[in-house]
């Protein structure tokens, strides 16, 4: 942290800050697309918890929800979009300027 | 490990988990045996196949990689898909063309017309070429190799690389195998292991992975 910075509030964005969005944010942002299965399995979340934090994100407008029909069963599929990745990109400075000068 | 090492593994564990299918080394070992017979057809030496077999190999060869994608989707949307879910690898942006991306790219068009070249005016024998093709190729997927360990994160991939060119060499020095059998024999036999490694990839992958049912399929089917 700069000395400029020393005394200013940290502005982690809270939408983005909660673990289990987080989680869903980073998964996103290294893939182009991924679907609700894919998510699942990979942060661990259920079904509903899931979908209730995709409802956020898609209302903050950082992730892009696509519904369509694969074998005739409704596929949903999740991909960040460019103020999503945006903010992930601030989030992730704002948060290395809380650790930086910590000793190792 | 920093965040951007923890992003990057997380990156290597999608792009590894697209080719648990065992999809990829099964197309692989079916190129292999199919491409690789007929393109190596050399008349005046015996040949485990005929020119019409090599002919129809030929076309079915051509259409393989047109269909692949094709077949690909479908393949996936069934059987892979329900499993881990599906997931689009990111893109990136191809490098800029630039002076020096062309001043490559003219220097290797040329270097391979000077080597077309001088292979047809017999200034370097066919047979060397037939003996030490494996052996080149095998140094082709050691430099894959290199881009799979990078995108996989798992260095087994060194060790594909590295059997393929020593294998490559071995028959290329193996004075007992005939010139016109050493190309047959490397792309055969690789072709044929990597076929198999698919099919038995694919087989533990479904053991692995069962199909998941979601609640918005279940609700789908009420």
């Amino acid at each position: 942290m700069n000395n400029e910075d020393v005394g200013k509030p940290v502005e982690l964005d809270k939408t983005i800050h909660e673990p289990a969005r987080l989680q869903i944010m980073t998964q996103l942002y290294v893939v182009e697309e991924a679907d609700f299965l894919f998510l699942m399995r990979k942060t661990g979340l259920t079904w509903g918890n899931l979908s209730s934090h995709m409802s956020k994100l898609e209302a903050a407008g950082f992730i892009e929800v696509k519904k369509e029909f694969l074998d005739k069963k409704p596929h949903t599929i999740l991909k960040m979009t460019a103020v999503g990745r945006s903010a992930f990109e601030d989030y992730r400075l704002e948060l290395k300027k809380v650790f930086e000068g910590l000793p190792e | 490990m920093n965040e951007e090492e923890s992003l990057k593994t997380i990156e290597q564990e999608s792009f590894r988990e697209t080719r648990e299918d065992g999809f990829n080394e099964t197309n692989f070992g079916i190129m292999l045996l199919l491409l690789f017979n007929a393109i190596y057809e050399k008349p005046g030496y015996p040949s485990i196949f005929d020119v019409w077999f090599n002919l129809i190999v030929c076309i079915f060869g051509m259409l393989c990689v047109i269909f692949l994608f094709q077949f690909y989707k479908v393949f996936r949307n069934k059987y892979v898909y329900p499993r881990i879910g599906y997931v689009k690898l990111r893109e990136y942006e191809p490098p800029k063309v630039t002076f020096g991306v062309i001043a490559v790219v003219i220097l290797m068009i040329a270097t391979a017309i000077t080597l077309i070249y001088i292979i047809s005016i017999g200034v370097v024998a066919t047979d060397l070429v037939y003996r030490w093709g494996p052996a080149f190729f095998g140094l082709i997927m050691l430099v894959a190799s290199f881009y799979l360990k990078d995108k996989t994160g798992q260095n087994r991939y060194y060790l594909f690389g590295a059997l393929m060119t020593i294998t490559g060499v071995a028959v290329a020095f193996a004075e007992f195998i005939s010139t016109d059998m050493v190309s047959v024999i490397y792309f055969d036999g690789w072709g044929i292991a990597l076929f198999v490694l698919g099919i038995v990839k694919f087989v533990l992958f479904i053991r692995k992975y069962p199909i998941i049912g979601t609640p918005e399929v279940a609700n789908s089917e009420q």
